[in-house]
């Protein structure tokens, strides 16, 4: 008898979400799916407002990554101008996306994957959470609530808070870094530095254990897609795109990111809410690509910072090239982390940073914008029309988290067909399920409106959409 | 003697304001008491642990889906049995709990809840929880005089 399992809602992820499993009449594997089960609709009731609105506006579609919907958002908004904005507003809008990138990717290491890596896939899912991992390497979990501190308070000083600061504008930003804050921001550096680095001793001293989980999570080949600077090396804020294939070869380069109408479309399906993006020239779904952490070390040819290229190196020795197992997006998550500090140092030793000339002021001189920026989980891209009056016509937003949608798709279904077996469940086999989601990082607009807590329920259903069985966890 | 206040809700959340409101009055009638550290958050986050280290008191304000109106304090204990959090915002008993393992000398720390008469979309409290608002910063303002005079005058023998 046919029967689909159901894993509702995905937890140790940003937003909610649901895993079917399709089973077979041998209770094999026969498909998977990754649903989206919330819908935000920004796209459509933005319409009618302010052009200038939208960086504020956009940057409340999500509570953990805001800085990038700000950044790209306000970089749209340039676009309307058609202006070029000044060098050290540039410089600061840099900063704070590296910031927001610091702080989501330390969220992700220590708070929802780490607990998988530290007592292994098959624990008691009561352990597998970062107050377990406290109790036992509270050392391990200290880093991690400092790390991401280090992060979020960066943004607080540029920004004034947290979550949904309003420094960045059209323009430029609206205040210039003072000294102390410069200086302060600066003090963090080591100390952020210093805790990766037991970071990645730790990882590199447990990620053998992992083997079976680097061959099946997400272990596939796929394009790679992000932007590089001029010089093809890494880069978070500004450049154009690239796209490598499979075999590692650079099939795009130096697109300028205002046509990513000519690279990449949208398809739909009827069972999530989430878009499946595709490299139109391939068509749906063989365009399937990754974006990220994994895939922006696979397309850069350096990072340009000692630290990083020095991992980079170690990390590109012992996988395949490029990467191909989306386990791997954790120690690429690791590289950018020390990567985001290592250039925010060298920013904030640039003699423009403390300039007061911030700002560009300026009349929409277009009816079209687009900003594109690389936020935390891979490519952003803001896409605005407005009217005479400067008021939205149109938007269209390729999230970062969406471009991943068809490979997230494919890494569940091959984890599902290697470690579940449906004539016997186990915890540790659909934990794996919900893993290898963590290890893309999806954020599916947690924001705000979240009710209470929901616990983990698993149920198996018939063909008949018979209850056949459940568990709560 | 440190004392740190959190309030923490959805703002856009109707009652939910009740946290925030209450520490901000309460951050505004100590502003110049350096002993007291008062945060504002919409939810309780692992970094706020950092805030317990060093803190001889933290109180945590907090509107629940409780009988609206009513005020429960409860001091919640390190070892309470915490479930571990699914994502990273944490309840008051899962941020004690992380405390708890994490920093060397654990703080008081007591949860003040007012239940909500309405979780709705906006900006304002309802006329019943405002109430509640100004009878809960009284009481606590004058509880945390009380333990700042107590601790100025020195350990009693």
């Amino acid at each position: 008898m046919a029967r689909t399992i159901s894993i509702d809602p995905v937890t140790r992820i940003e937003g909610h979400a649901r895993i079917t499993l399709q089973l077979n009449d041998d209770g094999v594997v026969d498909d998977a799916r990754f649903h989206v089960t919330q819908f935000r609709g920004f796209e459509k009731f933005c319409e009618g407002r302010p052009f200038y609105e939208m960086p504020s506006l956009m940057a409340r579609t999500c509570g953990i990554c805001p800085v990038s919907h700000l950044i790209a958002g306000a970089k749209a908004c340039d676009d309307l101008f058609a202006v070029q904005i000044p060098y050290p507003a540039q410089m600061l809008r840099r900063l704070m996306n590296l910031a927001q990138i610091l702080q989501s990717h330390a969220l992700n290491f220590y708070y929802l994957s780490l607990p998988d890596l530290f007592f292994g896939m098959d624990a008691d899912p009561a352990k597998r959470n970062i107050i377990a991992v406290a109790q036992e390497n509270p050392e391990l979990a200290q880093d991690g609530i400092r790390l991401r501190q280090i992060g979020q308070q960066i943004i607080e000083t540029l920004g004034g808070k947290r979550i949904h600061p309003s420094w960045v504008v059209p323009g430029g930003v609206n205040a210039p870094l003072t000294p102390e804050h410069r200086e302060m921001i600066l003090g963090g550096v080591p100390e952020g530095l210093a805790i990766l680095k037991r970071a990645l001793e730790w990882f590199h001293a447990h990620r053998d254990a992992f083997k079976p989980e680097v061959n099946t999570f997400g272990n596939f080949s796929s394009y790679y897609l992000g932007i590089v600077n001029e010089k093809g090396n890494l880069e978070h804020y500004d450049g154009n795109f690239r796209v490598m294939d499979a075999a590692g070869n650079i099939v795009v380069d130096q697109l300028d990111t205002l046509k990513y109408q000519d690279l990449i479309a949208e398809a739909n399906e009827a069972w999530t809410y989430e878009k499946f993006p595709y490299l139109k020239e391939l068509g749906y779904p063989d365009g399937m690509y990754r974006v990220g952490p994994l895939a922006r070390l696979n397309i850069a040819t350096a990072c340009d910072t000692y630290r990083a290229d020095e991992e980079l190196k170690n990390f590109r020795s012992s996988t395949t090239t490029p990467a191909a197992s989306s386990f791997h997006y954790h120690w690429a998550r690791l590289i950018e982390m020390i990567y985001c500090l290592e250039r925010m140092e060298q920013i904030l030793n640039d003699p423009d940073i403390l300039s007061t000339h911030v700002r560009a002021f300026a009349k929409p001189n277009s009816f079209n914008g687009i900003g594109v920026a690389e936020a935390p989980r891979g490519t952003l891209i803001h896409h605005y029309r407005i009217d005479e009056n400067g008021l939205m016509t149109w938007a269209d937003l390729v999230i970062a988290t969406v471009h991943n949608n068809l490979a997230m798709n494919r890494a569940v279904l091959q984890v599902a067909k290697s470690f579940v077996d449906g004539k016997e469940l186990t915890d540790g086999a659909l934990n794996r399920v919900e893993a290898v989601i963590r290890a893309f990082d999806p954020c599916l607009s947690c924001s705000t409106h979240a009710d209470g807590r929901r616990d983990l329920q698993v149920d198996l259903i018939d063909a008949d959409g018979r209850l056949v069985d459940s568990t709560t966890r | 003697m440190r004392i740190v206040l959190i309030g923490y809700g959805n703002e856009l959340r109707s009652d939910d304001r009740f946290g925030p409101e209450v520490v901000r009055r309460l951050g505004e009638l100590f502003h110049d008491v350096s002993s007291i550290t008062t945060v504002v958050a919409t939810q309780l986050l692992p970094e706020h642990v950092t805030l317990f280290d060093g803190a001889r008191l933290v109180v945590l304000f907090d509107a629940a889906h409780n009988e609206p109106g009513s005020v429960s304090v409860c001091c919640i204990c390190s070892d309470r049995d915490t479930a571990g959090p699914l994502t990273h915002q944490l309840t008051a008993d899962m941020i004690v709990g992380l405390a708890a393992k994490t920093i060397r000398r654990m703080p008081r720390v007591f949860l003040v809840s007012a239940g909500g008469y309405s979780f709705d979309l906006g900006e304002q409290m309802s006329t019943g929880m405002q109430d509640i608002v100004d009878e809960v910063v009284e009481s606590a303002a004058l509880r945390v005089t009380r333990i700042l005079r107590l601790s100025s005058s020195g350990p009693r023998n």
